[in-house]
């Protein structure tokens, strides 16, 4: 599905990434953890092709057509559309442009690049209620501008509601958890592990363990000073759970 | 000087081809032909010319000429009442039927329409009118009776054509009370012409008057507007200007609110690319108490475009308790593009609410990354970005037919590239 070799990545003129090897397999939900300013966010935002994040050696691949492919070349839109999506941090709010018509676009744009016919208004308002029950909304935040005014919980029911209709093979979810109530985080759980099948591959990061209560990592890793320093089994969150991250950054120091 | 030598010439040759029956017309013409002659072209020392210089685009010589080419494109729209304006003359022939009375204004000897004209306001001695009524061409009286209202809004096709052609024109339309009315002006050419337009408006008592304008003459085409308009007690005039075309455009915007309670609603648009130069001078002037204005400006400057809005409102000691708001914004759309925006107050009354700002922003890359990252291109993605900012513009046309034609001009036009 995904093979990072040996990325190191800078945003402006810092070294953010220095030297990931990782793999995710069809089927796998592995969990990315790390203290704060470790390169988490800029982990998957180099994945998912952010401008301003330059891979400066190594390579990324992606199952593109059955074969891992080099996407270095491939811009946002373009690795979107090969189906990685990208769980924002902070949903970006856009006036002026409502969620279903936001929706409808993504929708459209991926059909168009599978070659499948788009999909009316009318048949897509019913696919995108069909999806609302699973995450605890209501119709009203389809006619809504994109983000605009909507809670921190709402923010992010919102991005596994997109992520949902677009069904993409590797979704990235980045601190998907932050700020959210228990009630709001066991929804959010309930909508990634609906995404959860043995096609489809799911890297969460998070800084809290909590939310693998609800959704079982096969691995979790440790990233810390742009590498990732260890790696694991479930066990290890709750290791790091009951010890924090020193015991990891003391030995790798 | 030189440059206005051959206006000037024009005009005194207009004065003695065109014969006026009004002795109000006669002396405004004299008068504006006497005024230009001691006139410049405004230079930047000019405080409301600041950012627009006409002086290269005049040198142009625009010329008037009485022949007419009379293939005019004209495309009606069955959900309007079409009138047809070709040149400025309007062609009934061409126009389906319309309960207003529509009159020449060189064929009146006397009335309201004229009176109008002959008052003076804030851009009296503003270099386009003079440019304008010096040059008189044609125009008409339109006039809406008492305690009637066309529910089917009007669209009235502007159109002209001549290539280096000078048109010079003045309407005036009078709502009278207890009346209601929607126009839709379409202003478009098919050649690069000169055209100076006036649209005045009388709203009287209990009437509302909705009134918007498209601009999308031809690209070379220099475009000069003066709009005017007083409202009278109880009644309404919404003017949404939406400006696409021309090279160079000008508007001026004079509304005054004469007595109580009467409401006026002034909002824009300038949609530009390329090296398009837009400047919008509008005065709303609160001259009683209990008026209410609302004014919304949106650019979207693209290319090397440049974008100007001043927007004064002046308040009068009588007029108490108004309510104003004023806002500006502009979106540049590249590095090369400029925003000029100058709000400004003028408050003589101490018991009003007056609120105004201004803003001017880029596409952030965040959003970009927001619409990339669901498969959505960036030239896609700003292309939504900019329809959305000028959504709320459209969005405050209460006719939905009308807002419906501009909102396809705006997707058909490709606002941004």
């Amino acid at each position: 599905m995904l093979r990072i070799n040996d990325v190191h990545a800078k945003v402006e003129e810092s070294q953010i990434l220095k030297g990931i090897n990782f793999e995710v397999k069809p089927g796998e939900i592995h969990a990315i953890m790390g203290p704060n300013g470790s390169g988490k966010s800029t982990f998957s935002k180099v994945i998912s092709g952010h401008p301003d994040y330059d891979v400066t050696q190594g390579n990324i691949e992606f199952n593109i057509n059955g074969k891992l492919t080099d996407i270095e070349d491939l811009e946002a839109s373009e690795r979107a559309k090969e189906g990685i999506f990208h769980g924002f941090q902070y949903p970006v709010e856009i006036p002026g442009v409502t969620n279903i018509g936001f929706m409808h676009e993504a929708f459209n744009s991926l059909c168009e690049h599978q070659g499948a016919d788009t999909m009316s208004e009318e048949d897509f308002r019913s696919y995108v209620k069909s999806k609302l029950p699973i995450l605890d909304m209501h119709e009203d935040f389809l006619d809504r501008a994109v983000n605009e005014g909507f809670s921190g919980g709402e923010k992010k029911k919102n991005e596994i509601l997109q992520m949902l209709l677009l069904n993409p093979k590797l979704a990235l979810l980045d601190e998907t958890d932050s700020g959210l109530d228990i009630d709001a985080l066991k929804t959010v759980a309930k909508g990634v592990n609906t995404l959860k099948s043995k096609y489809n591959s799911i890297i969460l990061i998070t800084h809290y363990q909590r939310l693998l209560d609800y959704i079982k990592p096969d691995f979790v890793h440790v990233l810390y000073n742009g590498k990732i320093i260890k790696s694991g089994d479930k066990s290890l969150a709750l290791e790091l759970e009951e010890k924090g991250y020193d015991w990891l950054i003391g030995e790798e120091k | 000087m030189e440059t206005l030598d051959h206006y000037l010439t024009q005009a005194k040759d207009l004065r003695n081809s065109l014969k006026l029956n009004s002795e109000v017309l006669n002396v405004l013409r004299d008068n504006s032909i006497s005024q230009l002659e001691e006139m410049n072209v405004p230079n930047r020392k000019v405080e409301n010319w600041k950012y627009t210089n006409l002086k290269s685009i005049l040198s142009n010589n625009y010329s008037y000429s009485p022949k007419e080419n009379d293939e005019f494109e004209l495309e009606k729209n069955e959900e309007f009442i079409n009138l047809v304006f070709e040149n400025g003359k309007y062609n009934e022939s061409k126009s389906d039927e319309v309960g207003l009375n529509i009159t020449p204004l060189k064929n009146l000897k006397e009335g309201e329409a004229l009176d109008y004209l002959a008052k003076t306001n804030y851009f009296s001695n503003d270099f386009a009118n003079i440019l304008n009524i010096a040059n008189f061409q044609e125009g008409y009286s339109i006039e809406l009776c008492e305690n009637l209202s066309i529910e089917k809004p009007i669209l009235i096709h502007n159109l002209f054509n001549g290539e280096n052609k000078h048109i010079s024109l003045t309407n005036v339309f009078i709502i009278n009370k207890n009346s209601h009315l929607t126009i839709l002006e379409s202003i478009s050419s098919t050649d690069n012409v000169f055209l100076s337009y006036s649209s005045h408006a009388m709203v009287k008592e209990n009437s509302t008057f909705n009134h918007t304008h498209l601009q999308d003459s031809k690209h070379g085409s220099l475009v000069t507007m003066n709009i005017n308009s007083e409202i009278y007690k109880s009644g309404l005039y919404r003017n949404v200007m939406i400006n696409t075309g021309a090279k160079t455009s000008r508007t001026n915007l004079y509304l005054s609110l004469e007595e109580e309670h009467a409401e006026a609603q002034a909002d824009g648009l300038y949609a530009l690319h390329k090296d398009q130069h837009h400047d919008t001078m509008s005065y709303i002037h609160h001259n009683a108490p209990n008026t209410e204005s609302k004014q919304l400006y949106k650019g979207i400057l693209g290319d090397e475009s440049r974008g100007v809005f001043t927007g004064r409102v002046r308040v009068e000691q009588n007029a108490q308790l108004i309510n104003a708001k004023q806002l500006n914004k502009n979106l540049l759309l590249t590095k090369k593009a400029h925003a000029n925006s100058r709000p400004q107050l003028e408050i003589y009354a101490d018991d009003v609410k007056c609120a105004h700002g201004s803003t001017t922003g880029q596409i952030s890359e965040d959003e970009l990354f927001y619409f990339e990252s669901r498969g959505i291109n960036k030239e896609k993605a700003r292309s939504i970005l900019a329809r959305a900012f000028a959504y709320d513009v459209v969005l405050n046309i209460s006719n939905l037919i009308v807002r419906d034609f501009i909102k396809k001009h705006l997707l058909n036009k490709n606002i941004v590239r």
